[in-house]
């Protein structure tokens, strides 16, 4: 079986954190219990990177996830009034629970069938970086330039996107700035 | 030894959780949360694979995983406020966010 | 006293033996202080001790499972002695302000009083509202330390002396403190009382504003040092002998201020303003439960302090003075101050309204900080052309500050308060209308 080190022990909690909330959402029937299982699996997912030893990628994770996401789909619950606060399952519960189970049982043979063990990580601890932060920025504004400048733009749509679609209409908006003269 | 293979079996089974979320859930903003699962999966399988990978053509190449990662990161933002302001929009149009019911165009 | 009398018969002699024995007193505390620090100069030997100790005797495992959890020890324990002692401060420094005693029954000076307190809110009952979601009213309480502790992890207290020496220090401190906005949403959500709910909603959105500001202000230390490492930051506002404070004071207001917000402190208290609108998202909570959102206030105003400290005010570096005394304690003494400092401002200033603030953030927080952040990279580009920073960096120094004074001087001409104000309805004199038998045909005051 496996030997406890201080790796594996950290590997088995954070796994654990990860997995347990997530399947406690599919279970869950109350939405706000299920978002806050939901930080608890970013959370665990964060863990996961630093053990992977991507610490930039895990507090990006913690920040924009756990952060970020979490509180935009707080804020959608509380503008969908009390009927959308219930988590049940819909009349596909079998159909779903099949084809996770199916994925699920693909992935595990596809897993088998590699060779997987010997991908042991070394030629990353060759390169040995100190510092992963600055192999990120320079790649970011060297090689992927285009890619992370498209990125702002669809930061950019997405934001005015969203600001515009829930915004209902102008008439709507001037009425209340009326009202409160 | 915990390898790529135990990352790749934490991933796909988050990967698992996260589909059965999107199909199997009734209200709108549990399916988008459902998708985040799934974004979140791929992510631990790229940063496992830039981790335990071997054979970069050179340096630059062993944090390209990290790269997409913080991409995928974007997008999912990008994705999860226009999902969201659509589960407002549906809310008031037809009174509900159950999928099941929201099965006409207008 | 009387004792005294007895002796030098009179009480002018007692007075002044009373006097001579509080200097003595505090002579041999200094003297046996200098002492003690020097023997506690560098806590990181011991930390080294410990280590090596415990690796003799197991594998490396156990070894670092151990230094780790007393690190976190104390840590944790240095948070608990500022939850103890924080209340006392406050209490006693805004009795100060206020010309008034302040605690002074339990105890010597009252000194034991916040074990009091902390003995009778136990004591209460905890009430726990009939249709509230009763697991997600009873964890928030709780899971609102894990940020507030979680973020002392990669504060320098020393050379060689930080729990979480990472590479994303900043961030770290960042995401870990953004973690406390659900935490109050659920906090208030699971209340199932409208009033908590729509103060949980103020202080979301009042929170996730002013994040941005902070996360700007932050940017800028991190260009201009080049690293995320809290150490390195210290570091370097050494080497270059200026302290990033007086560099950028734009920044450093920015940070502070926002920060308040973040944590809920005066003049950005809104979220519990108990005696202008209902208090915000904890008022279901009673007894101790209460108290712990009260504690983790306390012990956030204190992580301010510290994060103040060693990102603008120069850490552990104080004038050379850090060669003779411990520089933990110099550090501990820079975040002290700025943590009467955030007293003072609660003695002194009122509470802004949500508007107000909501304003301040977004038209002249946001775009002023967006200004100031392109002002400090072109310094950077510049700074980086030369080998040495010398005396360009005072230049510059010189330059932010009368730029923060102009800046604020433009906004406030072209953004003033008043133009976002609705018209204002004045209540007007009986005289100006001519008296008060013409006041009784006025219909209506408009």
């Amino acid at each position: 079986m496996i030997e406890l080190t201080a790796y594996n022990f950290s590997f088995i909690m954070m796994t654990l954190i990860t997995i347990l909330p997530a399947l406690g959402i599919a279970f869950v029937n109350s939405l706000m219990r299920s978002l806050l299982l939901l930080i608890l699996s970013f959370i665990g997912v964060a863990g996961l990177f630093v053990l992977l030893s991507a610490d930039f990628i895990a507090i990006a994770q913690l920040l924009i996830y756990a952060g970020s996401i979490s509180i935009l789909l707080l804020f959608a619950v509380m503008l969908t009034p009390e009927i959308s606060i219930n988590n049940e399952n819909s009349k596909y519960f079998l159909l779903a629970s099949l084809g996770a189970i199916l994925f699920l049982y693909l992935m595990i043979l596809l897993i088998t069938i590699f060779d997987l063990n010997q991908l042991t990580g070394n030629a990353l601890n060759k390169l040995d970086f100190d510092n992963t932060i600055e192999q990120i920025g320079t790649l970011l504004l060297g090689k992927y330039i285009i890619a992370f400048e498209l990125a702002s733009v669809l930061l950019l749509f997405a934001l005015i996107g969203a600001i515009s679609i829930v915004r209902s209409s102008e008439s709507d908006f001037d009425v209340k700035i009326k009202d409160s003269k | 030894m915990i390898g790529l293979e135990a990352y790749l079996i934490v991933s796909s089974l988050l990967f698992a959780i996260g589909i059965f979320i999107c199909i199997g859930k009734r209200n709108l903003i549990s399916v988008v949360m459902g998708i985040e699962l799934l974004l979140n999966a791929v992510n631990i399988a790229a940063i496992s694979f830039s981790r335990y990978g071997s054979g970069f053509s050179d340096q630059s190449d062993a944090l390209a995983g990290h790269v997409l990662v913080i991409f995928i990161l974007t997008v999912a933002a990008a994705e999860a406020a226009i999902a969201l302001a659509l589960c407002v929009l549906v809310y008031r149009h037809f009174n509900t966010i159950n999928v099941s019911d929201v099965n006409q165009l207008g | 006293m009387s004792f005294f009398n007895q002796v030098f018969k009179g009480p002018q002699l007692a007075y002044y033996f009373k006097k001579i024995s509080i200097a003595v007193f505090i002579f041999i505390v200094i003297v046996a202080g200098y002492f003690f620090s020097q023997l506690f100069f560098d806590l990181s030997k011991f930390s080294q001790f410990i280590f090596d100790f415990v690796l003799q005797r197991s594998n490396y495992n156990f070894a670092y499972f151990t230094s780790s959890i007393i690190g976190a020890l104390g840590i944790i324990s240095f948070v608990g002695l500022v939850l103890l002692v924080g209340s006392w401060v406050e209490r006693r420094v805004i009795a100060k302000f206020q010309i008034r005693v302040g605690p002074n029954r339990v105890g010597p000076f009252g000194l034991l009083q916040p074990i009091a307190d902390a003995i009778k809110l136990m004591q209460k009952e905890v009430l726990v509202p009939a249709i509230a979601d009763k697991t997600l009213f009873l964890i928030p309480p709780v899971a609102i330390f894990l940020p507030a502790i979680l973020a002392w992890g990669p504060i320098p207290w020393a050379p060689n002396m930080s729990y979480l020496n990472i590479n994303v220090g900043i961030l770290y401190v960042f995401a870990v403190s953004s973690l406390t906005v659900p935490i109050i949403f659920f906090a208030g959500w699971s209340s199932m009382n409208h009033y908590a709910l729509l103060g949980s909603m103020r202080t979301v959105a009042m929170m996730v504003s002013y994040e941005i500001p902070i996360s700007l202000s932050l940017l800028s230390v991190a260009i201009i040092t080049g690293t995320l490492n809290f150490s390195e930051i210290v570091l370097w506002q050494s080497t270059n002998s200026i302290w990033l404070g007086l560099f950028m004071p734009f920044s450093l207001f920015t940070f502070f201020f926002a920060s308040t917000a973040e944590i809920n402190r005066t003049p950005n208290d809104i979220a519990e303003a108990e005696s202008e609108i209902v208090a915000g998202y904890h008022i279901e909570y009673s007894g101790m439960k209460a108290g712990l959102f009260m504690a983790v206030e306390l012990g956030n105003a204190v992580l301010l302090g510290a994060l103040v400290t060693s990102l603008f005010l120069n850490g552990w570096f104080l004038f050379g003075i850090e060669k003779f005394v411990p520089p933990y304690i110099i550090f501990i003494g820079k975040t002290v101050a700025i943590y009467l400092l955030l007293i003072w401002l609660r003695a002194t200033f009122p509470r802004f309204r949500l508007d107000q603030l909501m304003n301040f953030a977004w038209k002249t927080l946001i775009p002023v900080s967006i200004i100031n952040f392109f002002v400090i990279a072109i310094e950077v580009t510049i700074l980086n052309q030369f080998q040495s920073t010398g005396i360009l960096i005072y230049i510059f120094a010189l330059f932010n500050i009368f730029l923060f004074l102009g800046l604020i001087v433009v906004w406030s001409k072209i953004f003033s308060v008043d133009k976002f104000q609705p018209e204002k309805i004045q209540p007007k004199f009986a005289g100006e209308i001519g008296g008060l038998e013409a006041m009784k045909g006025v219909k209506s005051v408009d």
